[in-house]
């Protein structure tokens, strides 16, 4: 088949068909810029329509703004002035109107008859063919063709290839929009995961209840690849989140979701892959839908592992920092009181030995010195021996069998359990061992028995009950009696006090607990006790 | 002149202290009668059961705070809900010299005053009549 015949029948000939075939082969991506098509576009219509200068003019707010106009006598590609719309109102509405402005003869057309003096006159322009181009239905340009022939008549066939010109070009500035806004999408986009990437703070997008993106700072910190994060519901999430946290979290989350806020902030602890958990806080920011259902849950995710860790540390230091400053004011307590008191005793002592003349009262007078003298020495190898206790904790720790130990104790006070009567119950398996300071365990058990021995019961058998097991990686230890016990609703906050004596009990020095919860605190542990009135006590003491 | 005392309490559980305060008071000589106890709780049940079968109260206490049983805030504390706290003139005589202690001595309508120890003979009564 010849080329001439595919034309049978057909507006266009060979000339218009490679035209337009270029055209169409054309892409976007061939051309240097929207310019350049402009200017193809034109030459095209100059060559395809035998015509001396082809225009394509767009609407820039009411006026039409020349783009490209090629001129084939001069060979030339210039802009032309703009067409005010306010000056040529007929014009305008021709082209708003209708499909073409067909005018064979310029001087005829009631439609161009406003651009006569400024614009077809003194180009010499004889025949025009203008034709509109739409958007959406609106008018967004126009492309001219101008001729300068008489009597010349413009075909179909020029009007149909015009037409055909008119939309490539119509689609190729539609390309080249998209092109654009494709670019600054890939911009915005790269700019984005520049961010998000490098972040410390990982980002999140929750769309229908489902993980939709994830930026990598966010899963690479929690050990998961992208598409196991993607995979994520609402419900996976929660599931990760430390227990300790979960109610508190979730029930935040919902409560703000119910209020429609827009922005809020949460602390929790998040479970990675491998189990370890990260403090995080997240800052949400939520959109609602007309009907106030959240549509994107957005969250910029702070790991703030470092930041709890040093409130960690700071909270522990304030704690041991009041445990000193108790300490620091139970000492001043007992400078205050019991180095005092002595000292008191003993300027009142001098100030009768000089008001008075008599030797016998001297004597008496230097007596209670003496007494007095001894008591201050005792009370000050007590602060010692406390102050001691501070300061030797890097004594060494070894290995003890509890039972063997409780038994040997045991054995000092043989002669008082004896006498007393007293029924000795010990419950500790053979093999319990424990890892401490053998002098101090020896003392705080000790302690206990002899108190128990001290303050047992007048009225029935009395009996000491010594209880030890593992528990939890601690050990934990039961001394119980039945005797006299020690009313807690009164001296519960001075039980384990220095120098504190809860019953009339002339040789009570105030010191056995207050130096046991020393030892016990010095070994790490803890002691804690139950007590009443006429039934007894159990101390518990965790090591 | 001083003011004389019918019946003088002297709560404190130090026996060394109690005995050269005694010493001090009668060589003063203006203490008829000086009863002492070693703890608030002594004290206050003797106080009750004189108030109960109305006997002759003590005209001036010398409360110590430190002791066993019941201390000194505590009885302080137990007085303060009784018909005769105003009958009782609580000083308070304590070795410490804590600022926070006299101060919170202050907020006892039934304590008079606040005395240091040591006790000397030579300013005692001024300290009463303040």
């Amino acid at each position: 088949m010849s080329k001439s015949e595919i034309n049978k029948g057909l507006l266009f000939n060979q000339d218009h068909f490679n035209l337009l075939i270029k055209l169409y082969k054309s892409s976007f991506l061939d051309y240097n810029g929207i310019e350049d098509i402009y200017k193809t576009i034109t030459e095209t219509a100059v060559k395809g329509l035998k015509i001396i200068r082809a225009s394509y003019w767009e609407i820039e707010g009411e006026d039409l703004v020349c783009k490209d106009l090629y001129d084939a006598t001069a060979k030339t590609h210039t802009i032309e002035k703009k067409l005010i719309a306010e000056y040529l109102p007929v014009y305008f509405q021709a082209l708003k109107d209708g499909i073409a402005i067909v005018a064979d003869d310029v001087n005829s057309n009631f439609y161009i008859r406003e651009l006569k003096e400024n614009y077809i006159t003194p180009l010499g322009i004889k025949n025009m063919l203008d034709i509109p181009i739409r958007k959406d239905g609106k008018l967004i340009g126009v492309f001219c063709c101008e001729h300068n022939k008489e009597n010349g008549v413009w075909t179909e066939t020029d009007l149909a290839f015009a037409r055909v010109l008119c939309d490539i070009l119509n689609l190729m500035i539609e390309q080249g929009k998209r092109r654009e806004l494709e670019k600054e999408l890939l911009e915005t986009e790269r700019k984005i995961s520049l961010i998000t990437e490098n972040s410390s703070d990982g980002f999140v997008v929750i769309e229908n209840k489902k993980v939709t993106f994830a930026s990598s700072s966010y899963y690479k910190l929690l050990g998961y690849s992208e598409n196991e994060v993607l995979n994520f519901t609402i419900e996976d999430v929660f599931n990760n989140i430390h227990k300790d946290d979960l109610n508190k979290t979730k029930d935040f989350i919902y409560e703000n979701l119910g209020l429609k806020n827009k922005y809020f902030k949460y602390q929790f602890r998040l479970k990675g892959k491998s189990k370890k958990y990260f403090w995080r806080e997240d800052s949400a920011c939520v959109i609602y839908d007309d009907n106030g259902n959240y549509t994107k849950y957005l969250i910029i995710s702070r790991d703030i592992s470092a930041i709890k860790l040093a409130e960690e540390k700071a909270t522990k230091l304030v704690a041991l920092s009041k445990n000193l400053n108790a300490k620091l004011a139970n000492f001043t307590h007992i400078v205050s009181h019991n180095i005092r008191s002595n000292t008191s005793n003993i300027s009142m002592l001098i100030d009768l030995i000089e008001d008075t003349d008599e030797y016998a009262e001297k004597k008496e007078y230097f007596q209670l010195l003496k007494q007095n003298n001894n008591k201050l020495s005792e009370t000050i190898s007590h602060l010692n021996e406390t102050i001691d206790l501070q300061f030797t904790s890097k004594k060494r720790k070894t290995e003890i069998n509890v039972k063997k130990e409780i038994a040997s104790i045991l054995e000092t006070y043989k002669n008082d359990i004896k006498t007393n009567n007293i029924s000795v119950e010990v419950t500790v398996a053979a093999d319990l061992i424990l890892n401490t300071i053998p002098t101090y365990f020896e003392s705080i058990v000790s302690n206990l028995i002899s108190n128990a021995i001290k303050y047992k019961s007048l009225h029935k058998k009395p009996f000491i009950k010594i209880k030890a097991l593992k528990e939890k990686r601690k050990t934990v230890i039961f001394v119980e009696d039945n005797g006299i016990g020690i009313d807690l609703m009164k001296n519960k906050d001075k039980i384990f006090g220095m120098y504190k004596t809860f019953h009339n009990n002339s040789d009570a020095v105030g010191l056995g607990l207050f130096m046991i919860k020393n030892k016990i605190e010095v070994l790490g542990g803890t002691i804690s006790l139950e007590s009443k009135l006429g039934k007894g006590t159990i101390f518990k003491i965790i090591l | 002149m001083f003011k004389n005392y019918q019946l003088a309490y002297i709560i404190d559980d130090d026996p060394v202290f109690v005995l050269l305060f005694k010493k001090i008071l009668t060589k003063l000589g203006k203490f008829d009668a000086i009863v002492n106890f070693e703890n608030g709780q002594l004290a206050l049940d003797a106080i009750t059961n004189k108030h109960k079968n109305k006997e002759t109260l003590p005209d001036i206490v010398f409360l110590d705070i430190n002791m066993p049983i019941l201390d000194g805030w505590e009885f302080l504390k137990l007085v303060e809900k009784h018909q005769f706290k105003d009958h009782l003139n609580i000083y308070m005589v304590s070795s410490s010299i804590d600022n926070s202690e006299i101060k919170k001595s202050k907020k006892y309508k039934s304590v008079k005053n606040f005395i240091s120890k040591p006790i000397s003979a030579k300013d005692f009564l001024q300290k009463l009549e303040y």
